[in-house]
């Protein structure tokens, strides 16, 4: 059943509710008057701890990536020492195919500041940093207007609706990034926030007990914060009748999908964009309901479910799910940022897979030797297999570095690595073909433009 | 990692390798591991620091889930845990593969080959050739701008070590990582290279490095050392532990040890490459007599030696024990300032003897010995560590002591607050929470006014006033009238800053007061120390860990040498020489009744040669007519003696005016034991045989007394050298603070901090435990100190206040480090007067130009250094030139209780000189030649 009304995009016209080229700014006016902040009224009215009650209700899982139940991160937090505790906003949305945060803080930033709000009493957290990708220079200036009037309006500053937290007035800050990919990962993020270099931490401590500045942390992604005012204001049972939801026979305490999504869809398809949907929509289907189908009528090939680093969907797989367990069931790493690219069948996955690599070799931040030297050898080794070098070997080379590199065999701090594991795992698994093409000293003549070199 | 264990830790119960082991948890996997004799291989871990988990080498497996790194994981309970496996290996194997296909495979032509951590770990995990076809692309320019650390980025591997090195064990920040993923480089500054960065040149950096990608050139002319000899530092009061690496009897390089108490793996730039003046040409190589027309003639051991025993037996018969006097040496061992006292004592039957110690800590024996009952300081260098505020008066420990500074600055950065007395804008005065920037000479009205500010507001510990101490009731009366505003009215500062100062000591759960020479070479020192000993003990921060009173002291055996007993009124252990019960422990053990007669003081031996009592004189390595103040004075005293014996590696001022002079030997080439500033006694042991020509010191003092007819009884008969252990054994018995103390306990435990009552008593981290102190009524006496003007205050004639000190690249006089390649460092090469901008524009002089400073005593001519370091009215030299004879300008005026000079105030004036006055040519007589 395909999503009754939009709850994201509530303000935000987009198909099949509204036309794009109506978008605008909604001010703060523009967002009370159409019932925005009315959860976070509804929030103060209750104890802090029933707050987060209701999230984990909800069963809503993080928007930004990995899918980690919300309500569960904020109770992680240890109890109140009356000193301070921080709340990050995960806006460094520089995920390759991702687009959706954007969105949300180019049109509507009031709806995230409203989760923000409701955040920051139910987790006691007196300071929020919003750290927002340096690229995003458009967004800034509207985020920081959209922050301004929140500040006008007693959402945060002195004599705020929130109140004193932890002795203190709850305040609201944007931190611009300086354009490192790493800075996405939670903790460099965090490092980079104090001033230092981007360079993801070893774990434990987590951020809940030591985070920003040393302080209990809470970091959540933009689209998780901006969600969770409507389930504050209509309930979390309401939001329960969106998505998959939980299949029978699964027990209550398995994180199930629910709730509406942004998926961002890109590549060959005829209409790119971002579109809200029930989480569960099959990939057929995004594509062509609100991707416009397959670009010029050709074939569908591939499609990279969330960001590039979840690996890709095979030419077999293109009516899977999109929800949480797509990683269990289709042999990629997972749902992501539900940033879909789609590839048609004259792609060349060898230069995709370059072009993807390419971009993990520049962004690898160069703590952990595995991700520092791994991914630099296996883009200089996908530029030689490109160009009609390659082996046999190479082949196995590659699979060999990318299978030991990364948080899941244990070889990096963070995730990074993992992202370009999947990225040439799936690639080689799903189109092998394509690959021994290339190494076996065929003619061969690439139809597709991938990216830079 | 340095960290002491949370005794609330509960204990967990795990398996490693299939053997069940227990530790408290937040244990990393790595610590349990090594604690059952397990290895794992790592590149970016060590101990010194905290884990990084980057090289991801010391994975280990945990069952039922994924790997994961043994450096930084802490232990799980029931976890099972498995350090060798096929899937490790792999993993390894890969990892090895991956950083040698972007490092140099050149081992034949690297200075690490054979002790590389990289060259290691490819033979466990039976790496080759990588299998990775493209031709490195990595090939950086090598920076070689620094003299001796040496950075080739072609071979690094990106642990990080020495980046972090610099920042969380030297706190210099210096090093960093540049560049992101493929492209990581390490950078000195903001990529400036070594020369421009303000590196400290500590060489932690060189130390962490676990392949040659820093290196020492040092090392690339010798391959590997074939000994490494584990010994003390013979510079400040630290007492690092080094390891003297040594090939074909030269010392290749010298090391931090890692297991070093004192330094924890740490060294500074002196320690660390200020070794080469052991080798030096300019070393004394035979002994000197003085010819009838001044100059000197080369004579033999036997001459020189039949010549002192007849000169000193004759001016014994001659003027009575009266007129010799003995100055024995902080620098050597504590053997041999033993035996050196009881030289003095037994073969001269005199009780004058000093030590150096008389010009810089005697202030704070004497004060710690009056009011708690022991001359040293309470606490150990560790204890930084724990406590929460940390009040510095006087010092400057990152450039002095900088092993100890840096451990400072670690526990400011960690949160502890800083508050700084000094005149100076020191490296920890940047840092400190509160600078009280008092004028020199006022450090007890500033210290009196704290401890007005306690007493006023009530910020004491009553309960530990009444139960610990005596005197609080007279005192009080006493602070009465010390009131901030009067203070602040001497010191020239706002009276608000002491009341805050005063208010944040008070507000340490653990506070511990540190003091350098700033406060005892000024005059009235002894009160200051009184004064911050009665701070300490009213606020009950006192015989607790974290807390108490500690002096820095200057020089790597003055605590030693005092210990032992080169004093003019004490014994060893500070027994006064009129204790009945200790004369009669050492009648029994010399055979002889010790003097009696009240000795000489150092400042006393020279106003004594002047007016003709005292005639002779042996002085053990330490050149006062160049250290000691108002230099004209000492040197007259030394020409008017009839006979000066003198012992010393170098020529120096001193040895020119002497009648005999004795080649002796550095610490790298003698056994014998140190005692550090925190009353750690160490082993100091030979890593070269003696230069030809020279002779042990100790043995020298031996034969001497030999040839005059006396057995020191230290040898093994007549021509055979000392028995150090043997000498230790005398000193343990006589001395019940260090009766447990001999070289086999010393062996085995590497170091033992005094007191250590019995062979089975473990040393003493913290003294006066529980506020029980070691006067013989167990309690704290709280002294009243009155403020005193100092000898000398600036007027119309010569107004600014001169003080002296150290800079980090030099030692002292700089006998030692001017002929070493520290020397060669631009910012080692010479003397400058530190001068506020703003003094500078009164005066009219530019940075660099050459100005007079003029004192009443004296002028001399040195560059000036235009620097917000010191602050207005204030100017600063060091005294480690001999050229610019800083001592020259240094007043005689003296602290009342010690006689311990007021190096640090001097009223001078500043003239600048004008081109006809500069002089063509310097007195070649006083340039240094260096060591090539």
């Amino acid at each position: 059943m395909p999503l009754l009304e939009p709850v994201l995009c509530k303000r935000i016209p987009t198909a099949p509710w509204g036309d794009p080229r109506d978008r605008k700014y909604v001010n703060y006016e523009a967002f009370v008057a159409t019932g925005g902040y009315a959860g976070l009224k509804k929030a103060l009215a209750m104890e802090p701890k029933a707050v987060i009650e209701v999230v984990k209700a909800s069963e809503l899982r993080g928007r930004g990536g990995a899918g980690f139940p919300a309500g569960m991160k904020w109770s992680f937090l240890p109890p109140e020492d009356g000193k301070r505790r921080f709340l990050t906003v995960n806006a460094d949305e520089s995920e390759p195919g991702t687009f959706k945060d954007r969105m949300l803080l180019d049109f509507d930033p009031h709806l995230m500041l409203e989760g923000i709000a409701i955040c920051m009493h139910a987790c006691r957290l007196d300071t929020a940093y919003i750290y927002i990708r340096g690229e995003y220079h458009a967004q800034a200036a509207t985020l920081q207007r959209a922050i301004d009037e929140a500040y006008a309006n007693k959402i945060f500053g002195a004599g705020s609706m929130l109140g004193q937290i932890n002795g203190r007035d709850a305040e609201c800050f944007m931190h611009r990034g300086a354009g490192a990919y790493i800075c996405g990962e939670e903790t460099g993020l965090l490092e980079s926030l104090e001033g230092k270099r981007g360079w993801p931490r070893i774990k434990p401590p987590f951020p809940a007990v030591a985070g920003a500045f040393g302080r209990p942390t809470i970091i959540n992604n933009v689209e998780t914060l901006a969600i969770v005012g409507p389930i504050l204001d209509r309930g979390a049972d309401w939001f329960k009748t969106m998505g998959k939801g939980r299949a029978e026979g699964v027990p209550p305490t398995v994180p199930a999908s629910f709730g509406p999504k942004l998926f961002g869809i890109s590549g060959h398809v005829n209409t790119p964009g971002v579109f809200e949907e029930n989480l569960g929509i099959k990939c057929s289907e995004l594509i062509e309901k609100y991707g416009g189908g397959m670009r010029g009528g050709k074939k569908f090939k591939a499609a990279i479910p969330g960001g590039i680093s979840m690996g890709v969907l095979g030419t077999d797989q293109y009516h899977a799910e999109l929800d949480f367990d797509i990683g269990r069931k289709y042999a990629v790493l997972g749902l992501g940022t539900a940033g879909v690219v789609v590839m048609d069948e004259d792609t060349d996955m060898v230069k995709a897979l370059r072009n993807m690599i390419r971009f993990y070799a520049h962004e690898s931040c160069g703590q952990c030797t595995p991700c520092r030297e791994g991914t630099g050898w296996l883009s200089k080794m996908l530029h030689r297999i490109e160009a009609g070098d390659g082996t046999t070997r190479d082949l196995d080379l590659l699979s060999e570095i990318a299978g030991s590199m990364g948080a899941m065999p244990g070889t990096t701090i963070c995730g990074l690595a993992d992202g370009a594991n999947w990225a040439v795992r799936t690639m080689l698994n799903k189109f092998w073909g394509d690959f021994e093409k290339r190494v076996r000293k065929e003619r061969f003549v690439s139809l597709s433009v991938v990216g830079a070199r | 990692m340095i960290t002491k264990a949370d005794p609330l830790a509960q204990t967990l119960t795990f398996k490693i390798d299939g053997k069940a082991v227990q530790a408290p948890a937040g244990t990393t996997i790595l610590t349990a591991l090594r604690s059952i004799g397990k290895e794992v291989p790592t590149l970016c871990y060590s101990d010194r620091m905290q884990p990084y988990g980057a090289c991801r080498t010391c994975l280990v497996e945990v069952e039922g889930r994924k790997p994961v790194a043994s450096c930084h994981t802490p232990v799980a309970a029931d976890a099972s845990y498995k350090t060798h496996s096929p899937l490790l290996t792999r993993l390894r194997k890969n990892i090895t593969e991956l950083i040698a296909s972007d490092h140099p495979l050149e081992c034949l032509d690297c200075t690490a080959n054979g002790r590389c951590d990289l060259q290691s770990l490819a033979q466990e995990v039976g790496l080759r050739t990588p299998r990775y076809e493209n031709a490195r692309t990595h090939n950086p320019p090598k920076d070689d701008s620094h003299p001796f650390i040496k950075l080739e980025m072609a071979k690094c591997i990106g642990c990080g070590k020495c980046a972090r090195a610099c920042d969380e064990v030297q706190g210099s920040f210096i090093l960093g990582m540049s560049g992101r993923g493929y492209d990581v480089k390490v950078i000195a500054g903001n990529d400036t290279g070594f020369e421009k960065a303000d590196c400290v040149s500590c060489g932690q950096c060189v130390f962490e490095c676990p392949v040659a990608a820093l290196e020492e050139p040092g090392t690339r002319l010798f391959g590997l050392p074939d000994t490494t000899v584990i010994t003390t530092c013979s510079y400040c009061g630290v007492g690092c532990s080094l390891n003297v690496n040594v090939k074909d009897g030269s010392v290749v390089n010298i090391e931090p040890n890692p297991q070093g108490s004192a330094n924890l793996g740490h060294t500074c730039v002196k320690g660390r490459f200020a070794h080469q003046f052991a080798h030096s040409k300019d070393r004394l190589h035979t002994p000197l007599i003085k010819k009838p027309d001044g100059g000197f003639r080369e004579a033999s051991w036997d001459e020189a030696l039949d010549l002192i025993a007849t000169k000193f037996n004759e001016i014994k018969k001659k003027y009575g024990p009266a007129g010799f006097a003995a100055i024995s040496s902080s620098r050597c061992t504590n053997e041999e300032n033993y035996l050196m006292q009881k030289f003095a004592r037994v073969v001269m039957g005199t009780n004058s003897i000093d030590n150096c110690s008389r010009v810089c800590h005697s202030p704070s024996a004497y004060a710690l010995g009056q009011a708690l009952g022991t001359g040293a300081g309470t606490n150990s260098f560790q204890d930084v560590a724990e406590s929460d505020v940390i009040m510095i008066v006087g010092a400057n420990p990152t450039e002095a002591h900088p092993v100890f500074g840096a451990r400072i600055k670690q526990a400011v950065l960690k949160g502890c607050k800083l508050i700084i007395l000094d005149p100076r804008n020191t490296e920890l005065a940047k840092l400190s929470d509160l600078h009280i920037p008092l004028r020199p000479g006022s450090n007890v009205a500033v210290i009196n006014a704290m401890q007005h500010v306690l007493v006023k507001e009530n910020l004491i510990d009553p309960d530990f006033i009444a139960k610990h101490t005596e005197g609080f009731t007279q005192l009080k009366a006493e602070l009465e009238p010390c009131t901030p505003e009067w203070a602040a009215e001497i010191a020239a500062v706002d009276p608000d800053l002491i009341r805050r100062a005063a208010r944040l000591y008070a507000s340490g759960k653990a506070a511990q007061v540190l003091w350098g020479l700033g406060v005892t070479e000024a005059g009235h020192g002894s009160n200051a120390v009184f004064g911050m000993i009665n701070m300490a003990v009213m606020t009950g921060n006192i015989g607790r860990p974290g807390t108490g009173t500690n002096p820095i002291r200057g020089q790597n055996n003055v605590q030693g040498a005092s210990d032992v007993g080169a004093l003019p009124n004490v014994f060893s252990d500070y027994r006064s020489v009129t204790d009945p019960e200790a004369r009669a422990d050492h009648r029994r053990v010399w055979g002889i009744e010790p003097p009696s007669d009240k000795g000489l003081r150092i400042p006393d031996m020279f106003d004594a040669a002047h007016h003709g009592t005292l005639k002779a004189m042996y002085i053990l390595a330490e050149d006062v007519a160049q250290s000691d103040p108002n230099t004209t004075h000492v040197v007259g005293a030394l020409e008017s003696l009839e006979f000066l014996v003198v012992q010393e590696i170098f020529m120096n001022e001193t040895a020119k005016l002497a009648d005999v002079i004795l080649p002796g030997t550095t610490f790298l080439e003698k056994e014998g034991t140190f005692v550090n500033s925190d009353r750690r006694i160490q082993r100091v042991r030979q890593a070269i045989d003696p230069r030809p020509g020279t002779r042990i010191d100790g043995d020298i003092i031996n034969t001497i007394a030999r040839r005059m007819g006396v057995d020191l009884g230290v040898d093994a008969g007549p021509g055979t050298p000392i028995d150090p252990s043997k000498i230790m054994d005398e000193l343990a018995h006589l001395t019940p603070k260090w009766a447990g103390v001999s070289y086999e306990r010393l062996e085995k435990m590497g170091f033992i901090q005094w007191p250590c009552y019995d062979k089975d008593h473990p040393g003493t981290e913290i003294v006066h435990l529980g506020g029980e102190t070691l006067r013989p009524n167990h309690l704290a006496k709280l002294t009243i100190t009155p403020w005193q003007e100092p000898g000398e205050l600036p007027d119309k004639e010569y107004p600014f206040m001169l003080t002296t000190g150290r800079m980090l690249f030099h030692y002292n006089v700089g006998t030692m480090t001017r002929r070493t390649d520290v020397s060669k460092l631009d910012k080692a090469k010479e003397e400058t007067l530190r001068i506020h901008p703003s003094d500078a524009r009164k005066v009219g002089v530019v940075n660099g130009e050459l100005v007079n400073v003029t004192s009443r005593r004296g002028s001399v001519q040195v560059k000036a250094q235009v620097t917000k370091a010191t602050n207005p009215g204030t100017l600063f030299m060091t005294f480690h030139f001999p050229e610019s004879r800083t001592n020259l300008l240094v007043g005689s005026a003296v602290d009342e209780f010690t006689g311990c000079p007021e190096y640090k105030i001097s009223a001078v004036r500043v003239e600048k000189v004008t081109a006809a006055a500069r002089p063509e040519t310097r007195d070649p007589a006083d340039e240094v030649q260096h060591a090539k």
